[in-house]
């Protein structure tokens, strides 16, 4: 392995990252003299959004992010600092996931896809491509590899194959704790190169809910996912008997847009600040689930396919990266604050572990007493040479001898003393209560 | 076109409103609006129509308020707000002073509630409550004049509804819906609460709701309760969920033989429902359990208590429904017999849901049931007063755990894993603190006493290593630098009660004595030195680190003591 690569793999990356792009006016924006209301600070990951009909003095909204590009940024660059380090991930056995959000014209297909003829133009997804196999070639020859992919779409809260011949069929998502979460009955292709691969997703694509779409248009409610899987098989040089398996997916989510998302109601993410009125009473179930903290109480999942299939992604031992793309032109505004506050708040819609610490304030008294405790030990032993056995051992000894029972019973004196006044303060405490809650009622 | 014709007038609207009603939704995704469109444009023609009558009768504004406001809703869905807006205010110009007749008032509420969400949209929250709050004031006050509402429709129809119009009760609890969300965006989360509660409250008198959807957002609403201490709203918020859900079954039953299809869906949207009731319950004994047990410890005056009283607004709210409430308690528990009864109703509700959630298909969902049963239990211990009985209860826990833990991958499910790993640690510590505290009232420990004390040591330090290990980083087996912020104290309690655990393994092996405090002084090095690399980390931990730094002072005397031993020895 080359030293290039291994600095690559040392790099630590955060299980959640999200990057911006933002494309500069296009020619027939120029042409319709639109101004550009959008500035990116690469240094600082900022994109501020100026709103062009607000007040003169109204301050831009700002955004923060891992990473923000330009108009100046190279697509390889793009891929390298935020897809490479997935891939490079689930080659070693990790989950990774890959989101495209933003608003159609914003150039997600120009980031996600790229212009294929081109080299230098050409976008995550066959770099990733590329990069599996270029991965592959380059492994050692006890090293086998089985790539698989799938590919399916999310319209309207059902899943459909979009590599399966009975393609309207609706599958379920299921969920099992050996492998995971999956899709039941869902085809996987095996894929011997990047050209196969980029022939399933073509076929998949022509099988999408809604192709290309103009802006307003609902089409957008469909998001589809790209699923590859990785199986290594190696064995270990000292034993050739051992297999070692190795399985990492990577998922390639394409987030339905974020136009008119407000009103299909089908973003699939329990927002809690959704910025816009739900109209219809359909969803007064969110309505109430944003009311709830959900720390300690139960939140019943809602329209969750994609953030159930997805959960590995959003919490726990996979790596994440959002792209998120916007326009620059002045008529994009809402949807590109819109697509701006989906991102940025993408890493608090992870799952959250929910650790169930039990407070040990007793614990700790008794940690305290026993520092004192062990204190005075040290301090008696410091006093007289040299140590008698076992005096700094707090515990019983399986055959103690006398010294050793007494203090047994002396701490058990004290300890019952302390338990007795205990007691006592919780019966008084007890009656108290009890003679409020008659009167109370 | 000068005179009225009824008929003309009659068709027209029914044509726009077929196109609304039944065409629209059925428009190609290629052509979204197609439908409203035409809509529209008959609406225009409508208008034009009106405005050429001759008389100037109040059934004239009327309808061309109606009209107004029927080319807003189009204008707004199809996306031309500023258009709506001004159709929304010239239709109330026009019924001006007129809103609280019969003819007007839909016509008004709608418009106002269609203003609210015109400056919602705008993300101007408070001109949007403004509105929502005159289609709430205009609706109170035409109900205290007890007249009747006109459906708008029979205005131009002459057709009436049949049965009692319900177009003012549905669009009033919009108005409620509304104005539960403007008060979420105002950070009244409490106010909202109560719209919510009303609302749904109004579905149910009205009959407009779905069984399953509607007993899943009163379940939902018990969980706001909750965490409010509402404990008393919280059950009767259960208790019709339950009686709504159970009602479902045999209309759900009928639906078999008519529509196998539709029947399928049905029943599964419902049984999930009732898995998630059962779930909403259960947090409601567990969180009973909890809160009776922080009152009982908290401060005895008016002041902690009060932390424990539910907010005034929550308080009067109730519902117009007959429903048995008998099988949960909604006052405090003081003692093990009031305990062990929420206990058992709760229980049952979790292993419901539990064979609902198949561990096969439903990992996740399993295995947090699983945990919430483990956290009942640790609910009730607090109850329980012979420390034998505690240990009986720690020991469920842990066979539920223990069983559930490994049949997960660590890779997928490293969250669930580290979740289980961290409880499992507390628990075997805690069964450990039980069991040496019976053992210090012994005179003479057995040989087996002490197996057991170093078992229940072990068995916590391999849990808690466990998880420690999991954060290491794979290559370099380093640990992180810094720990995520949910993570991060949890891994600093386990490397703090490792360190306490490692002293306590009862050993007449000096050597390994020696090892254990050496083991543990590595790991309260390690606690400060994080704490000292990350500041904010102290503020947590604040209690523990002085512990820590005591032991570091006090530990390397002690390690030397017995290393003398060891020489004295041999």
């Amino acid at each position: 392995m080359s030293k290039v690569e291994q600095d690559v793999e040392t790099e630590e990356v955060e299980n959640v990252r999200v990057f911006v792009r933002l494309r500069p006016l296009n020619k027939k924006e120029i042409e319709a003299n639109y101004t550009n209301i959008a500035t990116v600070d690469l240094l600082n990951g900022i994109v501020s959004v100026k709103n062009p009909v607000g007040y003169s003095h109204e301050p831009p909204k700002t955004f923060t992010f891992d990473t923000v590009f330009d108009s100046d940024s190279k697509q390889l660059d793009i891929y390298n600092e935020t897809a490479r380090p997935i891939v490079d991930k689930v080659l070693l056995g990790f989950n990774g996931t890959i989101f495209a959000y933003g608003q159609t014209g914003t150039g997600k297909t120009f980031t996600m896809e790229g212009v294929n003829n081109v080299p230098e133009l050409k976008g995550i997804i066959p770099n990733s491509f590329a990069h599996i196999f270029g991965h592959i070639a380059k492994a050692d020859e006890s090293v086998k590899f089985l790539v698989r992919v799938s590919y399916f779409e999310i319209y309207n809260e059902e899943i459909r194959d979009l590599l399966s011949k009975n393609k309207d069929q609706c599958l379920e998502v299921k969920e099992r704790p050996d492998i995971g979460v999956y899709v039941k009955d869902l085809s996987a292709y095996i894929a011997n190169n990047a050209d196969d691969m980029e022939k399933i997703m073509a076929l998949g694509n022509k099988n999408r809910s809604v192709g290309a779409t103009a802006m307003n248009e609902v089409s957008s409610r469909s998001h589809a996912i790209f699923s590859i899987i990785i199986e290594t098989s190696s064995y270990s040089f000292e034993n050739a008997k051992t297999q070692h398996v190795k399985m990492g997916r990577l998922h390639l989510v394409d987030l339905a847009g974020s136009e008119r998302q407000s009103k299909t109601g089908a973003s699939g993410q329990r927002l809690k600040e959704a910025s816009k009125i739900n109209l219809s009473l359909s969803t007064l179930g969110n309505v109430i689930s944003a009311l709830v903290d959900g720390k300690c109480t139960h939140i019943p999942y809602r329209n969750s396919k994609l953030t159930r299939i997805l959960q590995d992604s959003l919490g726990g031992n996979s790596k994440t990266v959002m792209c998120a793309t916007v326009g620059p032109a002045s008529y994009n505004y809402e949807e590109t604050i819109s697509t701006l506050r989906y991102a940025s708040r993408v890493k608090n819609i992870c799952n959250k572990a929910r650790v169930n610490q039990d407070p040990k304030d007793a614990l700790l008294m008794k940690y305290q007493k026993e520092i004192l405790e062990l204190k005075r030990k040290l301090e008696e032993a410091a006093n007289e040479e040299p140590p008698p056995p076992d005096i700094l051992d707090e515990e019983p000894q399986p055959e103690s001898d006398e010294p050793e029972i007494e203090k047994v019973e002396d701490e058990h004196d004290e300890e019952l003393k302390r338990a007795q006044s205990d007691h006592q303060l919780m019966v008084e405490k007890l009656e108290l209560l009890q003679k409020k809650v008659l009167v109370g009622g | 076109m000068t005179d009225e014709n009824p008929d003309e007038l009659s068709s027209l609207f029914q044509q726009i409103e077929t196109l609304i009603l039944v065409e629209a939704p059925k428009d190609p995704p290629s052509d979204p609006y197609r439908s409203k469109y035409k809509a529209k444009d008959l609406l225009e023609k409508l208008k034009v129509y009106l405005t050429l009558f001759k008389c100037d009768s109040e059934v004239k504004h009327a309808m061309l308020g109606h009209v107004w406001l029927q080319l807003g809703i189009i204008s707004v869905d199809t996306d031309e707000v500023q258009q709506g807006e001004d159709a929304f205010n010239t239709c109330l110009d026009i019924i001006k002073t007129k809103e609280l007749t019969p003819e007007c008032i839909v016509t008004c509420v709608s418009a106002y509630n269609n203003l609210g969400l015109v400056w919602s949209q705008r993300t101007e929250w408070q001109r949007a409550f403004d509105f929502f709050g005159k289609s709430e004031k205009y609706y109170k006050d035409f109900i205290d004049s007890h007249l009747e509402p006109v459906y708008p429709g029979t205005l131009f129809t002459s057709k009436i509804p049949e049965g009692k119009d319900l177009s003012l009760e549905k669009l009033y609890t919009l108005t409620l819906y509304y104005l539960a969300q403007c008060h979420i965006h105002q950070g009244d989360s409490i106010q909202s609460a109560v719209c919510c509660h009303t609302t749904l409250k109004r579905q149910l008198k009205f009959n407009d709701y779905h069984p399953s959807e509607w007993s899943l957002n009163m379940a939902t609403l018990s969980q706001v309760c909750l965490e409010n201490n509402a404990f008393h709203l919280a059950r009767e918020c259960l208790s019709i969920a339950s009686k709504v859900y159970g009602d479902y079954e045999p209309v759900l039953s009928n639906m078999k033989t008519n529509d196998e299809d539709k029947y399928q869906t049905e029943y599964d949207k419902w049984l999930s429902v009732g898995a998630d009731i059962d779930r909403c319950w259960a947090k409601y004994g567990l969180i009973l359990l909890t809160m009776s047990k922080e009152r009982l410890m908290s401060e005895d005056n008016q002041e902690s208590l009060n932390q424990f009283e539910p907010p005034d607004k929550l308080k009067a709210l109730f519902i117009e429904y007959e429903v048995d409430t008998s099988s949960m308690t909604d006052s405090f528990v003081l003692t093990y017999s009031d305990a062990i009864k929420v206990f058992n109703t709760s229980h049952k509700h979790l292993l419901r849901a539990r064979s609902h959630f198949s561990l096969s298909e439903h990992a996740t969902d399993h295995a947090r049931v699983v945990q919430e049963i483990s956290r009942l239990y640790q609910a009730l211990v607090f109850f329980v007063e012979s420390e034998a009985e505690q240990c009986k209860f720690h020991k469920r826990r842990i066979t539920e755990l223990e069983n559930l833990v490994k049949q997960f991958n660590k890779q997928f499910y490293i969250t669930i894993c580290r979740e289980i790993w961290y409880e499992l640690g507390e628990i075997y510590s805690d069964m450990y603190e039980l069991k040496h505290d019976i053992l210090r009232k012994t005179h003479q420990p057995s040989a087996h006493q002490v197996a057991k004390i170093n078992w229940l040591i072990k068995n916590s330090l391999t849990y808690y290593i466990e998880l420690i290990q999991s954060f290491k980083d794979a290559r370099t087996n380093e640990y992180p630098a810094k720990y995520s912020n949910e993570w991060e104290k949890p891994l600093l309690l386990a490397f703090f009660y490792s360190a306490r655990l490692l002293t306590k393994i009862i050993t007449n092996d000096k050597a390994q004595l020696k090892k254990n405090q050496v083991e543990a002084l590595d790991n309260y090095k390690y606690i400060i030195e994080y704490c000292t690399k990350n500041k904010e980390a102290v503020e947590k931990f604040a209690t523990e680190l002085s512990l820590c730094q005591e032991m570091v002072k006090l530990l390397p005397m002690k390690i030397e003591k017995i290393s003398a031993q060891i020489t004295t020895a041999t």
